[in-house]
C-alpha cells in the first residue's frame, strides 16, 4: 500500500512537470526549495568550530519546522494527495491510509530539501561519531516532525478550509499574518537591543529552544555539546510528539472524511436592502450606479479584493509613519507625502474587468455599455481610495503638524486618482487577465503570465510619469507663492489635468473594447478546469 | 425599432452560416436555424455538440468566426444593443456575482439594462415569490444551492421582459421541486408569445415540452422542425439515436452479469 502511495505522489509530480502552466510553478517551487535548501545547509555547515553553531541549528531547524506546520495551509489543494477526501472512497484502514500519505508526503521536492538542509548540521556539528549518529537520528526525527506536524494541521483544517466563512477568514488572517514582518521591522529597529546577529541567534535560541518547534534543533545542539542525556530525552520527546500528532492525524483524518461539508444557512433574516446602499444617495439609479453599488459591495464582502486593498494600504503606511516618525526634522509640506501611501492601491485599477471574471457575462448579455461600466467602476474606487487618501493625509499631519497643508493634499487627491484611473481603464481592456479561481486562500496566479506582468509594471511607470506634472506644478507654486494661493491654483489646475486624464484613458477604453466585448470577457474568465 | 416593425415576418431567431472553431476543433460548422415565434424550440444533442457555443454566439457572448444571427430580424452583432434588449439568457456555467444577496443580484441585472428602480422592485418580488426564493432573497449568492442559482438566472433573464429567452441546460443537476416552479415560468412565457430556445440531452424533457427541435452533431444541424415530424409517432429517443448513430456493436460485459447473482 505504501508503495501504491509513493508511486501515485510520484506519477502525480510527473503529470504536473508536464504541463505547460504546471512546470513553471513546478521549476519556480523547486528552485526556491533548492535556494532555500542550499541556504539551510551552507549556514549549518559552515559554524564548524563556532562557539555558536548550536544555537544556529536551533533557529534553522526551528524556522523549517514552523514553515512546514503553515506552508500546507497556505497551498491547500495543490497537493492531491493532502487532500484526504480524494481517497475516502477508497476500502482503506486507518493504518494503511495514514502510512499512506505520509510516505507520499516525504516524496516531493519540500521534504528533499529539508533534509538536505539539515544534513549541513551532520557537517557543521557532528564532532565525534556519537555526537553524529545522534545528529542523524534528530536529523530523520526532525523531518518526520515537520511532515506529520503540518499534514496534522492540515487535515485539522479541513471542517474550516471548506466552509466558504472558514475560507474568508483564513484568507483576511493570512494577509495579517503576511503584513506582520514590516511592522515587527519597524519595531525591531527600534528597540533593537545590539546590532549583533550572533548575539541575537543566541537570544532567540534561548528563548525557543524547549518549543516543539525546535526540539529537533535542541537534540541537535546537545549532541554537539556533549550533552548526550539530554539529547536522549529530546529525541524520545520528539518521537512521542511525531506519534501523538500521527494519532491526532489518524483521528481527524477519519473524522474529516466522514463529515459532510458545513452547508452554509441559505436563508438569512435582516434588513432588506437594496444594491444601492443608502448612505450613497448620490449614486445614480442606473447602469453606472449598479456597477458602482456592486463593486462596493466586492470591496466589503470578497475577501479575494479586500486582502490586497488592506495590504497595498496598510505596507507602505507603515513603512511612511515610520520613516516620518523618526527623522527629526519635519516640515510642514511633508503632510503631502500622505497621498504616497494610497498609491500602490493603482494595481487595483490595472485589471478592473478581471477583478469582475467570468460574471461579467451579465454585462456582455444585457447591453453593450462599456462607458456605464468603466465609470461605475472608477466610482467605485474613486469611493474607497478619497477615504483612505483623507485618513491618510490626516496622520501624516498629526506626525508632521503641518495642518495647513491639509487642504492642498485634500485637494489633490481627486486628480492624482484621475491619472490613476485614466492609465488603469485603458490597461484593464487592453490588457485583461483571468484571476484564477481557487479554493486556496492565497490566490497566486500562474496563468497570468510575463506580458500582463510587464504591462503592469509599464503601466505603473506611465501612472508615476502622468503624476509628475501635478507633482511639479504644486512645488513651484508651493514654493513661490503664499500657501493659500498656491492651494488655490495648484488645486484647481491639477484637478482640470486629472480630469482630462481620466476622460482621455476611459474614452479611449471605450473605444478600443466597443467592439470587443466577447474578447474581452473570455480573457477574463478563468479557464474551467476538465 | 422601426427596423423591426415591417420585419414582423422574421422568424424570433434567425441563424446562417454561423461557424466557430477553437484551435483545429471545429464547434460549429456553418448552421442555419429558424426558430418561430412563440416556440418552444429545443436545441437537442450529444455532449460537445456545439449547443453551448451556438447559444453564446447567438447572444454576443461569443463572437463567431462567420455568419449572421437576427433577434426579431435585428442583427445580433451589429446591431448589439437592440439585439440584447429583446433577449434574456440563463448561461450553462452560471457564473455569478455571487457576493450580492439573491435580491441585490436582481436589482442589479435590472439597473444594468437601465430599468425603473420601482418596476425592477415590483418585479423581483414577484419573481422571488414565483419561484421559492423569497425566503432567501437576503442570503449572499455564493451560499445559494445549484437549483437555487438556476432559478435567480433565470429571474434575472425574465426581470426585464424579454421576448426571447436563451437557455442553456436549465434542468441539469436540478431537483424535481425546482424543476417543476422552472417549467410553470417557461409555461407562462411562451403562453404571452414569448419564444424559448433551450439546450438540453434530457430527452424526456425536450419531448414534454416543445414544440420544435433542432438535433446537433458535431456542430452540425442533422435536423430542425416541429418536433412532430421528427418522431413520426415513435420516441424522441428513438429518432435521435436513429439520427445520431448507435455506438458499434460491443461486446457485453459478461463480468457485470456474474456478478449480479
Amino acid at each position: 500500500m505504501v508503495g501504491t502511495f509513493v508511486r501515485l505522489k510520484l506519477r502525480l509530480l510527473r503529470n504536473g512537470l508536464s504541463l505547460g502552466q504546471g512546470t513553471v510553478l513546478f521549476l519556480m517551487g523547486a528552485i526556491g526549495a533548492s535556494l532555500l535548501a542550499l541556504i539551510g545547509f551552507t549556514t549549518l555547515a559552515a559554524t564548524r568550530g563556532n562557539s555558536k553553531g548550536p544555537d544556529l541549528a536551533i533557529v534553522v531547524f526551528g524556522l523549517a519546522t514552523l514553515g512546514w506546520a503553515i506552508f500546507p495551509v497556505l497551498g491547500f489543494g495543490t497537493d492531491e494527495t493532502l487532500d484526504p477526501q480524494r481517497l475516502e472512497t477508497l476500502p482503506l484502514t486507518r493504518w494503511q491510509l495514514v502510512s499512506g500519505v505520509l510516505a507520499a508526503s516525504l516524496v516531493g521536492v519540500a521534504p528533499l530539501a529539508t533534509l538536505f538542509a539539515f544534513s549541513g548540521a551532520l557537517i557543521g556539528l557532528g564532532h565525534n561519531p556519537v555526537s553524529a549518529l545522534l545528529i542523524a537520528v534528530a536529523i530523520v526525527e526532525a523531518l518526520l516532525l515537520c511532515v506529520v506536524a503540518s499534514r496534522t494541521i492540515v487535515s485539522l483544517m479541513v471542517p474550516l478550509l471548506r466552509s466558504r466563512r472558514g475560507r474568508d477568514f483564513t484568507i483576511l488572517a493570512l494577509t495579517l499574518i503576511g503584513l506582520t514582518p514590516p511592522v515587527l521591522e519597524l519595531f525591531a529597529t527600534r528597540h533593537a537591543p545590539s546590532g549583533n546577529f550572533g548575539d541575537t541567534v543566541v537570544e532567540v535560541a534561548d528563548k525557543v529552544r524547549l518549543t516543539p518547534f525546535a526540539w529537533g534543533g535542541t537534540a541537535v545542539a546537545d549532541a554537539a555539546r556533549g550533552r548526550y542525556g539530554s539529547t536522549l530525552v529530546l529525541l524520545v520527546a520528539i518521537a512521542g510528539a511525531v506519534m501523538l500528532l500521527g494519532w491526532i492525524w489518524a483521528h481527524s483524518l477519519e473524522r474529516a472524511l466522514t463529515s459532510a461539508d458545513p452547508a452554509a444557512p441559505a436563508t438569512t433574516r435582516g434588513a432588506r436592502s437594496g444594491l444601492i446602499p443608502g448612505w450613497l444617495p448620490f449614486l445614480p439609479h442606473n447602469r453606472v450606479g449598479a456597477v458602482a453599488a456592486k463593486d462596493l459591495r466586492y470591496f466589503a464582502r470578497d475577501p479575494r479584493r479586500r486582502a490586497p486593498l488592506i495590504g497595498a494600504m496598510i505596507v507602505p503606511a507603515v513603512a511612511l509613519f515610520a520613516s516620518l516618525s523618526r527623522s527629526g526634522a519635519r516640515p510642514a509640506a511633508t503632510t503631502l507625502l500622505g497621498l504616497i501611501a494610497v498609491l500602490p492601491t493603482a494595481g487595483l485599477t490595472l485589471n478592473q474587468f478581471g477583478l469582475d471574471g467570468a460574471p461579467y457575462w451579465s454585462s456582455v448579455a444585457s447591453g453593450n455599455d462599456p462607458r456605464a461600466d468603466l465609470t461605475g467602476k472608477n466610482l467605485a474606487n474613486a469611493l474607497v481610495m478619497v477615504p483612505l487618501a483623507t485618513l491618510s493625509v490626516f496622520i501624516c499631519a498629526s506626525f508632521t503638524h503641518g495642518w495647513t497643508y491639509v487642504p492642498l493634499a485634500l485637494g489633490l487627491s481627486p486628480a492624482i486618482f484621475g491619472v490613476l484611473l485614466g492609465v488603469g481603464d485603458v490597461v484593464s481592456v487592453r490588457v485583461p487577465y483571468a484571476l484564477p479561481e481557487r479554493r486556496s486562500p492565497l490566490a497566486f496566479n500562474p496563468g497570468q503570465g510575463c506580458a500582463s506582468m510587464l504591462a503592469g509594471l509599464g503601466a505603473l511607470a506611465v501612472q508615476c510619469i502622468l503624476l509628475l506634472p501635478i507633482a511639479a506644478v504644486t512645488t513651484v507654486l508651493v514654493v513661490a507663492t503664499p500657501l493659500p494661493v498656491a492651494t488655490l491654483v495648484a488645486v484647481a489646475a491639477a484637478n482640470a489635468y486629472g480630469v482630462l486624464i481620466w476622460r482621455t484613458g476611459r474614452d479611449l477604453a471605450v473605444r478600443s473594447v466597443w467592439w470587443r466585448l466577447p474578447e474581452l470577457l473570455d480573457a477574463v474568465s478563468p479557464r474551467q478546469a476538465g | 425599432m422601426t427596423l423591426t416593425d415591417p420585419a414582423l415576418a422574421w422568424p424570433a431567431l434567425t441563424v446562417r452560416g454561423l461557424a466557430k472553431a477553437f484551435g483545429p476543433k471545429i464547434a460549429v460548422a456553418e448552421i442555419n436555424l429558424d426558430v418561430p415565434r412563440g416556440s418552444f424550440f429545443g436545441i437537442v444533442g450529444p455532449n460537445g455538440a456545439g449547443k453551448t457555443t451556438t447559444l453564446r454566439m447567438a447572444t454576443g457572448l461569443l463572437r463567431p468566426d462567420h455568419g449572421q444571427v437576427w433577434v426579431d430580424g435585428i442583427d445580433v452583432w451589429a446591431d448589439p444593443i437592440a439585439a440584447k434588449a429583446r433577449i434574456g439568457v440563463l448561461p450553462e456555467d452560471l457564473a455569478l456575482f455571487e457576493r450580492l444577496r439573491g435580491r441585490e443580484l436582481l436589482e442589479f441585472h435590472g439597473l444594468l439594462r437601465n430599468m425603473d428602480p420601482a418596476v425592477i422592485k415590483a418585479r423581483s418580488e414577484q419573481l422571488l415569490e414565483f419561484l421559492g426564493l423569497a425566503d432567501a432573497a437576503d442570503a449572499l449568492v455564493v451560499d445559494y444551492s445549484h437549483g437555487m442559482r438556476k432559478k435567480l438566472v433565470l429571474a434575472a433573464a425574465l426581470l426585464h421582459g424579454p421576448r426571447l429567452l436563451f437557455l442553456d441546460e436549465p434542468f441539469e443537476a436540478i431537483d424535481p421541486v425546482s424543476a417543476r416552479a422552472i417549467r410553470a415560468v417557461l409555461e407562462d412565457f411562451t403562453s404571452g408569445a414569448g419564444t424559448i430556445v433551450f439546450s438540453s440531452h434530457v430527452m424526456e424533457l425536450v419531448e414534454r415540452m416543445c414544440d420544435h427541435v433542432a438535433v446537433m452533431v458535431e456542430g452540425r444541424v442533422a435536423w430542425a422542425g416541429p418536433i412532430d415530424a421528427l418522431r413520426a409517432g415513435g420516441s424522441l429517443e428513438d429518432a435521435f439515436v436513429a439520427l445520431v448513430g448507435e455506438p458499434a456493436e460491443r461486446q457485453a460485459l459478461s463480468w457485470l452479469e456474474r456478478s449480479s447473482d
